[in-house]
């Protein structure tokens, strides 16, 4: 348990999916899962493909809701939130990366990154969205690209466009699904050091699900899903190994 | 970024997706605006026409068969212009074609001042004419050409009286000097209606000497529209004259009133009996066939009833009362002429033989006898031919043999010395009766007194007596208001803006759905999108207003082009409307004219639809979990909500308890039993759609992925994959079905032409031929004597029973007037002899009977008139139902209320409403004779029949048509608004196929990694077409056949019904016109599909 101050909690959280041909019942994924966030803490989440992993993530990010158990964010249980309150929650408080970078393929660099922006006002550029985007993208390398389109650029910058978009709005809580993924190894590591940066550089708690060793190595915690159920595991290399 | 800009960039990046949305909403918007322009244009061209009718005139004074003094109109105004105006026959100078019902007008200069447009036109000469545009083009006549005209002498006696000469009209043969247009009043009528009347203009004062009614008119215009002013300068400048009266002065210090009508009509009969500032002497003559004293008598002679008329004559000796002192009742005096010639004294029986018009309308002779009182001398007032009133035939006859007064008349009975009487003293009577006698005897509806006489000294006195105590207005001197109806009367019986918008309607929703279909396409594309937008914390309204902000500015761009294409979609169908589907709109000519606002509702109407169907879309996408669009990559399944197999037995019962409800309505349904059968039918074979549709859901939802039907062949699988998006499928599938069957089971109503026109409950209502004349037919077409009278072959005529009818000429109520009729035509019809015969099946009457047509006799509350229309033109025309009334005004200018105590199924009485015959003779005593005929003849010798009462009645413009023709000429409306239905309805099924080729191509678009897989493996183009191919092929059948086997549902009873005349020729028409539509586009589709997938979508990200 981090001594931080915990940011997230979820307590034995239930998720089970019905099976699509309606003829094997119900398929539990998630049986129970109890977790704590510490604000500034980085988690990451192994486990077999299917194991739900990435089900978890979403249920921490409202993008579903969980069968039984509840997620509390700052002591506040998200079901208790109306839809209004949850999309502000994952607007503001709540970056996402996904494992395909899920880019507007007809806006530029600069104009995804700042796409969270108009959730707040048809006018993003106000309030100095644009000028931390391009700070931003300039972070991660991306200074000279910021008019080109998802299309012209490579998986690994289309990821770290993706990554500057779900900090954009200065979150607390980053989710990653599988962020290197779909990346060769070379930008998978650039783009794990560039996660680890960004957390510790924000103080920012981070909840990455990922089959990569080597990314999992890089995060302060690491739980192992397996059988619906977290189990601590200790990776080589890890800070805490 | 802003709003608008990604609204702008993600319009700019799904183009292509877009382009076939704003296709689908450009044709809804198309059809929309071309419907409404449609309405636009019918109601201009009618209310052009309306206007082009009426001119610049406001009220008019209608005196019909009352004439009035010319001066009278310079003396309520100078503007306001006199006419005469009567119905007439042309025929071109060779005779070979002839028009018939057309308007006469005597005017002058006042007259075109009133034009709707040019204002200088000038009468023609004397003996010239100028006929309008309409009435040139059906004659083939051009200026310089000869025409002859056959017109109605307005009559002093009322036609239906017994002395009324039989035929009054005159030839006039003229030569055309003029065809006048619309815009110089060439269209003038006071009458409502869609089509154009043949109209020609003479000289007003040449047609006064031609019909021998010098300075008289019956006809005044004024373009003021205060009636008031009018009726009190009438009222101010009106004579007797105008009420066509004469005063006169007598040798003997009397003085006598007459009318030119022979008759005082009612009002006047009524001021004279209650005047009292004078003695007036009644004198009632009449023509009698003879008078007999045993075995002895004198042949048509005058008889004169006499008597005091008022109070102060029965207080004050006379002339009069000195001859009748000792009259009472029953007793008679001859003059010593007679009494010679009977060989009669005092005390001896004479009896009159005499003609009257009985109970029945019918010319019948009766007799009455009286005791001989005495015998006077031929001197003083029993030797005045002056109690001879002017009878037409009679008066102006030099001798006996040339009498021609309206009865028959055996001239082998008049002997030498009767000649002699006739030469010697004219029409003194030769008998007198008591004033009460006469008019006991010979008293009718048209009158009871022919002269007034009275001590001369005060003419003077009664002259203003009768202007203060006569009401003008009593005697159809009254202006009324004709702009207002005849304007009511421009717009359309019928909102063709919704009509063409129902007939349109599925080619309306086909191209919305298509458009829905595709924003649903554009939608599953862009699942991944809307989740991304979500886990940003976009919420669920600005991601809806986001992309309804796409789908507006698509569908504006879209409706904003359809709305143009629309302009010209209404060029088509009034294209159409003038040469196919002519018989729609019954020739009128409609001009094309669209009204901003119209446009701009069709434009705003189409938008709407767009968006609404956009939202019901996206209702759908924004209801699934944002991690689950996330993972969608391009490829949602919007329909896979609940997409599952669901529960089978629950559609299994659906489908069987629709299917066994409509084998239930066909077991039961009597196809032959009227329009309720065609409903029910219909409703039939919608319960067996809904059945067919059901089942291919079945079939769909059963055959998808993990169910190994059709085995492992390239078929069998393309039969499988058509149901990998079974919503989509489905959706496409009822499209096609509903339009197959909504395109054949509407084609089924098409009314067939007449079969048994003999039979009493059809259309026809058992006649065989229905005619009508242009000039009122006072000979009973029933009676030996009438028919002899026309010349009319008696053996030919044996067999046949005519049912006469009286007309109010009035606004035509039937299908073939577009125009809402005001003031529908009122036949008045002894409902006796249809009540008899059964004729003509009601589908619904006031109060239950047996015998609907006896309610017309029966009396309503406040005292509304009971009437009978057909049931179409009630609906339809007049927009009325049983129980509701209509406002007419009578002869004498009171308004009276015409209630709908019944109305007969689809039939040949279209176009008026019918009432009883003796009411209508109380409402309008004047309007004499007959001109509408039913006729009962065998069939095979009706066209005989029809070409002899045609020949006979020639010059009264009697054209007799057979009643299935008539009935067939109706049918052919609806006839054409079907084929319209139909061929809107089939261009719906062809974008219903278009939409068929869309799901193919979006389909293949999702699955081109599997395409290109199985090009990889091996399969050659064709190969991979044909997979394609199958799997469609089978929406298309199961569309086709759900909606074909429906449509059989609804038209097999029918056909098979004994009589009818429908085959399944039409049907397998159709269908095959569906098939080849359908595999042409799936041809298309699929050729398109296979050239779009490249093998590099295999190495893809």
């Amino acid at each position: 348990m981090s001594a931080a101050p915990e940011l997230l909690r979820l307590e034995g959280v239930v998720k089970s999916f019905s099976s699509t041909t309606g003829e094997r019942g119900e398929l539990p994924v998630l049986e129970g899962i109890d977790l704590a966030v510490a604000r500034n803490e980085t988690v990451a989440i192994v486990g077999p493909s299917g194991s739900g992993k990435s089900t978890m993530l979403n249920i921490i990010g409202s993008l579903e809701l969980p069968d039984r158990g509840r997620v509390l964010f700052e002591e506040r249980e998200l079901s208790s939130l109306n839809e209004q309150e949850l999309a502000e929650f994952r607007n503001r408080r709540v970056g996402f990366v996904f494992q395909h970078h899920h880019l507007l393929a007809h806006c530029s660099a600069l104009e995804n990154v700042l796409l969270p922006t108009l959730a707040q006002s048809d006018r993003g550029r106000s309030s100095g969205h644009e000028e931390r985007a391009r700070d931003l993208l300039e972070r991660v390398g991306l200074g000279g690209r910021l008019a080109h389109r998802p299309s012209e650029l490579s998986g690994g910058e289309r990821q770290r466009v993706a990554v500057v978009r779900a900090l954009i709005n200065e979150p607390d809580l980053l989710l990653a699904d599988e962020p290197t993924g779909s990346l060769d190894r070379a930008a998978a590591a650039e783009l794990g050091e560039l996660l680890a940066q960004i957390t510790d550089e924000r103080a920012l708690a981070m909840v990455v699900v990922t089959h990569s060793m080597a990314l999992a190595a890089s995060m302060q915690r690491r739980l192992e899903l397996l059988d619906g159920r977290l189990e601590s595991v200790e990776v080589p290399g890890s800070p805490g190994a | 970024m802003s709003f608008l800009g990604l609204v702008l960039k993600g319009l700019g990046h799904y183009r292509r997706t877009h382009l076939g949305l704003v296709a689908a909403v450009m044709i809804a918007s198309a059809t929309l605006v071309g419907a409404l322009v449609v309405g636009d244009s019918v109601g201009y061209s009618l209310m052009r026409g309306a206007l082009e009718r009426v001119g610049k005139v406001h009220s008019a004074v209608i005196g019909g068969d009352r004439l009035f003094r010319s001066e009278l109109a310079a003396q309520i105004d100078e503007s306001v212009a006199p006419a005469i105006m009567i119905n007439g026959v042309a025929s071109s100078s060779d005779g070979a074609r002839r028009l018939l019902d057309v308007q006469v007008l005597g005017v002058d200069q006042r007259f075109y001042r009133m034009a709707p447009g040019v204002l200088d036109g000038i009468p023609p000469a004397g003996g010239e004419v100028q006929v309008n545009t309409e009435m040139a083009r059906r004659l083939e006549l051009e200026v310089g050409d000869q025409l002859v005209l056959r017109v109605e002498r307005p009559s002093a006696l009322p036609r239906d009286m017994a002395l009324s000469p039989g035929d009054v009209s005159v030839a006039l043969r003229l030569r055309i000097a003029e065809v006048l247009p619309a815009e110089a009043f060439g269209d003038f009528n006071l009458r409502g209606g869609s089509s154009a009347h043949a109209n020609a203009f003479v000289d007003l004062p040449w047609l006064q000497g031609q019909l021998e009614v010098g300075g008289r008119a019956n006809l005044l215009l004024s373009a003021s529209a205060d009636v008031e002013a009018l009726d009190g300068a009438l009222a101010e400048h009106w004579t007797l004259a105008d009420a066509q009266l004469e005063l006169k002065a007598l040798d003997d210090g009397q003085s006598e009133l007459s009318t030119d009508r022979i008759f005082f009509d009612e009002p006047i009969l009524s001021v004279l009996e209650s005047y009292s500032g004078l003695a007036l002497e009644g004198i009632f003559t009449y023509f009698v066939n003879g008078l007999r004293v045993s075995d002895r008598s004198t042949p048509y002679s005058m008889v004169c009833a006499l008597g005091p008329l008022n109070q102060a004559a029965r207080q004050q000796p006379s002339a009069v009362s000195e001859l009748t002192a000792e009259l009472d009742e029953a007793g008679l005096l001859l003059n010593s002429w007679a009494a010679d010639d009977l060989d009669a004294s005092a005390g001896e029986e004479v009896t009159l033989d005499y003609y009257v018009i009985d109970a029945s309308r019918r010319l019948v002779e009766r007799s009455e006898s009286f005791e001989v009182a005495g015998i006077v001398a031929m001197e003083g007032i029993a030797d005045d031919p002056g109690l001879m009133p002017d009878f037409p035939g009679l008066a102006d006859s030099e001798n006996c043999r040339d009498w021609e007064p309206g009865t028959p008349v055996d001239l082998d009975r008049i002997r030498d010395k009767d000649e002699q009487y006739w030469d010697d003293h004219g029409g003194t009577p030769k008998a007198f009766v008591s004033l009460d006698a006469g008019r006991e005897l010979w008293a009718s509806r048209f009158g009871a007194l022919t002269a007034v006489r009275f001590a001369s000294q005060g003419e003077e006195a009664l002259r203003d007596g009768l202007r203060e105590g006569l009401d003008p207005a009593r005697l159809g001197l009254f202006f009324r208001d004709v702009r207002s109806p005849a304007l009511a009367g421009g717009s359309a019986a019928t909102d063709f803006g919704g009509l063409f918008l129902g007939l349109s309607f599925f080619l309306i929703a086909a191209a919305l759905l298509l458009s829905a279909q595709l924003f649903l396409f554009s939608v599953e594309q862009r699942g991944d999108e809307i989740g991304l937008f979500q886990a940003l914390g976009f919420s669920g309204v600005f991601v809806r207003r986001l992309l309804l902000a796409e789908v507006l500015l698509l569908a504006s761009v879209g409706a904003a082009i359809g709305a143009l294409l629309g302009l010209g979609y209404t060029r088509l169908v009034l294209w159409g409307l003038a040469t196919v589907w002519r018989d729609a709109i019954a020739s009128v000519q409609l001009e094309f004219h669209a009204q901003p606002m119209t446009v701009v509702t069709g434009f705003l109407l189409a938008v709407s639809a767009s968006l609404a169907s956009a939202c019901l879309a996206l209702r759908k996408a924004l209801g699934i979990p944002a991690s689950q669009l996330l993972r969608s990559a391009g490829g949602l399944e919007l329909e896979g909500a609940g997409a599952g197999p669901g529960q089978p037995r629950r559609w299994w019962v659906l489908a069987a308890l629709g299917l066994s409800s409509a084998l239930g309505i066909v077991l039961v349904v009597d196809p032959s039993s009227g329009p309720s059968a065609g409903g029910a039918l219909f409703a039939a074979g919608a319960l067996t759609l809904m059945s067919a549709l059901v089942l291919c859901r079945i079939l769909l939802r059963h055959s998808g992925p993990g169910r190994e039907r059709g085995g492992h062949t390239l078929i069998g699988l393309g039969f499988r994959n058509s149901s990998r998006r079974p919503g989509r499928s489905l959706a496409t599938v009822a499209l096609m079905g509903i339009g197959t069957f909504l395109v054949i089971a509407v084609g089924a109503n098409r009314l067939g032409p007449t079969l048994d026109p003999e039979e009493r409950s059809s259309g026809t209502g058992g006649f065989t031929l229905f005619a009508r004349s242009s000039l009122s037919v006072v000979h009973d077409l029933n009676d030996p004597l009438g028919r002899e009278s026309l010349g009319l072959d008696a053996a030919l005529m044996e067999e046949v029973a005519v049912v006469p009818m009286r007309v109010l000429p009035g606004d035509d109520a039937s299908c073939l007037n577009l125009a809402r009729p005001q003031a529908p035509a009122l036949y008045g019809v002894d409902s006796g002899e249809l009540s008899r015969r059964q004729a003509f099946q009601f589908v619904e009457t006031l109060t239950p009977t047996d015998d609907p047509w006896a309610l017309l006799g029966e009396p309503l509350e406040g005292g509304a008139v009971p009437a009978i229309g057909d049931v179409t033109s009630l609906t339809w025309q007049m927009h009325l139902g049983v129980g509701e009334s209509l406002s007419y005004i009578d002869e004498r200018g009171q308004g009276f209320e015409v209630r709908i105590v019944g109305a007969v199924a689809d039939s040949i009485l279209q176009g008026a409403l019918l009432i009883e015959e003796q009411r209508f003779e109380e409402l309008f005593p004047t309007l004499g004779g007959h001109r509408v005929f039913l006729i009962d003849a065998p069939i095979e010798s009706a066209p005989e029949i029809s070409a002899q009462l045609s020949r006979g009645l020639r010059d009264l413009g009697l054209a007799a048509e057979t009643t299935g023709e008539r009935l067939d000429a109706f049918h052919a409306v609806q006839n054409s608004y079907l084929t319209i239905f139909q061929a809107l309805g089939g261009l719906g099924l062809l974008l219903g196929s278009v939409g068929l080729g869309m799901v193919l191509l979006r389909n293949t678009f999702e699955r081109r990694r599997e395409l290109a897989l199985a090009t990889a493996l091996g399969f050659t183009s064709a190969r991979v077409r044909l997979w394609i191919f199958c799997e469609y092929g089978l929406l298309l059948v199961l569309g086709l056949g759900a909606g074909a086997s429906a449509a059989l549902v609804a038209i097999l009873p029918v056909i098979r019904a004994p009589g009818s005349e429908l085959d399944l020729t039409r049907f397998w028409f159709l269908c095959l016109a569906v098939a080849v539509s359908g595999t042409a586009w799936l041809l298309l589709a699929t050729r398109v599909a296979v050239q779009r997938v490249p093998l590099a979508v295999l190495s893809e990200d």
